[in-house]
């Protein structure tokens, strides 16, 4: 049963939820997964600060205008052989005096395996979702966490759109590395392009940003369950210290909508 | 109506909270709550508080033993002899008097035999804000059967300077209150004892 009642309202919640985006940090991660016929490498990071906040009951904590600011660099490798036919060049005889008939080989060229990438790219988007408050214990410490809720639908077209430029400019730079292609080129670069649409970067981003996101955690709260009240004055003036036994949190809305967290302190 | 009102922040502290606070204190430095001169307490440490005797007739020696206090907030909850008034709370605790009467040896150390009393106390109180602390005041105390009532006046008095010197130790930080979240500045406005509770509110710094 709780003994200590501890209200915030909406300009400190967002107090703590500054404090809570701050000690997030940035949240990087890598993968790889499938890019239209490819298979992507990429690495992400995230960092996540501002919004607006509204409290509703009974433990939702709404963050509108989260600025989820990220970086993403993708790269992948073009096995040419399966863009352009075969490139022989084909036998030749000739007739030589004394010699008789002398052919050269057929000769065929393997395309090569050719890296492109990875292209970086920044961008920020605006996410509107609902959290969940939570109190909970961690070893030693008492913590409240607001987690999200419900994963927004991300709006990537923009960035697949400016991802795909840059892809597409990586891969004609790579294409022109590359020996004899010369007569190629234009059909090697089309028929790559015909694979990567908007649709399938938005598939591979969405796939890198959405477990960033929908395992949301921001951590508002820390402390040990055992807080000193008093400190340590000399040897006949020890420590005083309580334990928090129990904390809780909830919305609770009257003429203003207010953080709620309810404790149960002991003695030690 | 809302909690914090104008502030962002309120606490609201219970008295059960309030006595952990206490106890806590007083279980950590009891010595606050057990006083007495040489005789009694050679020294100072966690669990004695060592005063001067009073210095007449070759020192006179005593000792004062509190119990733990128990705090009721506005409005009454346990019976007491001194209920506690709107923004008030009631104490009582039991202090164990120890006066050594004197026969003095030929070494000139105090030697004779201890007399002990017990006494009931009840009193009422206020809470103050000092700084960034909240901490309990005694304004009126109370102790019964004792007679003449000038004498009980003079009882009263001593041990309402007693009881307050153990309580003016217990300075509670808003810190403590709000479990240390964020760094507060208490709000311009007094705390207040109602329903049970020591409410306060404060701002984020």
């Amino acid at each position: 049963m709780s003994n200590l009642l501890v209200a915030l309202d909406e300009s400190a919640a967002g107090d703590l939820l500054t404090i809570g985006q701050s000690t997030l940090g940035t949240l990087s991660t890598s993968g790889n997964d499938s890019l239209g016929p490819f298979d992507a490498n990429w690495a992400a990071s995230t960092a996540f600060s501002g919004g607006t906040i509204a409290l509703l009951e009974p433990d939702i904590i709404r963050i509108e205008d989260l600025a989820v600011d990220f970086s993403a660099s993708i790269g992948f490798a073009i096995d040419l052989n399966d863009f352009l036919p075969e490139f022989c060049l084909p036998r030749v005889c000739v007739r030589i005096p004394f010699l008789g008939r002398v052919c050269t080989p057929r000769i065929c060229i393997d395309w090569p395996v050719i890296p492109i990438g990875p292209v970086s790219h920044t961008g920020s988007l605006d996410v509107t979702a609902d959290f969940k408050v939570k109190a909970e214990m961690d070893g030693a410490d008492w913590k409240i966490i607001v987690v999200i809720d419900e994963v927004p639908e991300l709006s990537l077209d923009l960035f697949s759109t400016a991802i795909l430029v840059a892809l597409t400019a990586a891969i004609s730079a790579a294409l022109l590395l590359v020996p004899f292609i010369g007569p190629f080129l234009a059909l090697a670069g089309a028929a790559i392009a015909a694979t990567l649409g908007i649709a399938a970067i938005t598939g591979l981003l969405g796939s890198i940003l959405t477990p960033l996101i929908s395992g949301l955690e921001f951590e508002v709260y820390r402390r040990p369950q055992i807080q000193t009240v008093i400190p340590d004055a000399g040897p006949a003036d020890p420590v005083v210290n309580i334990r928090v036994a129990s904390l809780t949190s909830s919305v609770e809305s009257s003429d203003e909508d207010e953080l709620i967290v309810k404790a149960e302190i002991v003695p030690v | 109506m809302s909690l914090t009102e104008s502030q962002e922040l309120f606490a609201a502290i219970h008295e059960d909270a309030i006595n952990t606070f206490v106890t806590a204190f007083f279980t950590a430095r009891p010595r606050y709550l057990h006083i007495g001169t040489s005789f009694f307490v050679p020294s100072t440490n966690v669990n004695h508080t060592q005063v001067d005797a009073i210095d007449l007739g070759g020192g006179i020696h005593f000792q004062i033993l509190l119990s733990q206090p128990a705090i009721d907030l506005h409005p009454q909850s346990e019976d007491s002899l001194l209920p506690p008034g709107p923004n008030q709370f009631s104490l009582t605790t039991a202090a164990k008097l120890s006066v050594l009467c004197v026969n003095m040896g030929n070494d000139k150390e105090p030697r004779g035999e201890t007399k002990t009393t017990e006494i009931e106390i009840c009193a009422t109180g206020h809470v103050e804000r000092i700084s960034n602390k909240i901490q309990l005041l005694v304004d009126e105390i109370e102790i019964k059967d004792i007679k003449p009532d000038s004498l009980e006046d003079i009882i009263e008095c001593i041990m309402k300077a007693v009881i307050n010197d153990a309580l003016a130790q217990i300075q509670i930080p808003y810190q403590s209150f709000y479990i240390q979240i964020g760094t507060i500045i208490p709000s311009g406005d007094p705390p207040f004892i109602d329903d049970d509770n020591v409410t306060a509110r404060a701002n984020f710094s």
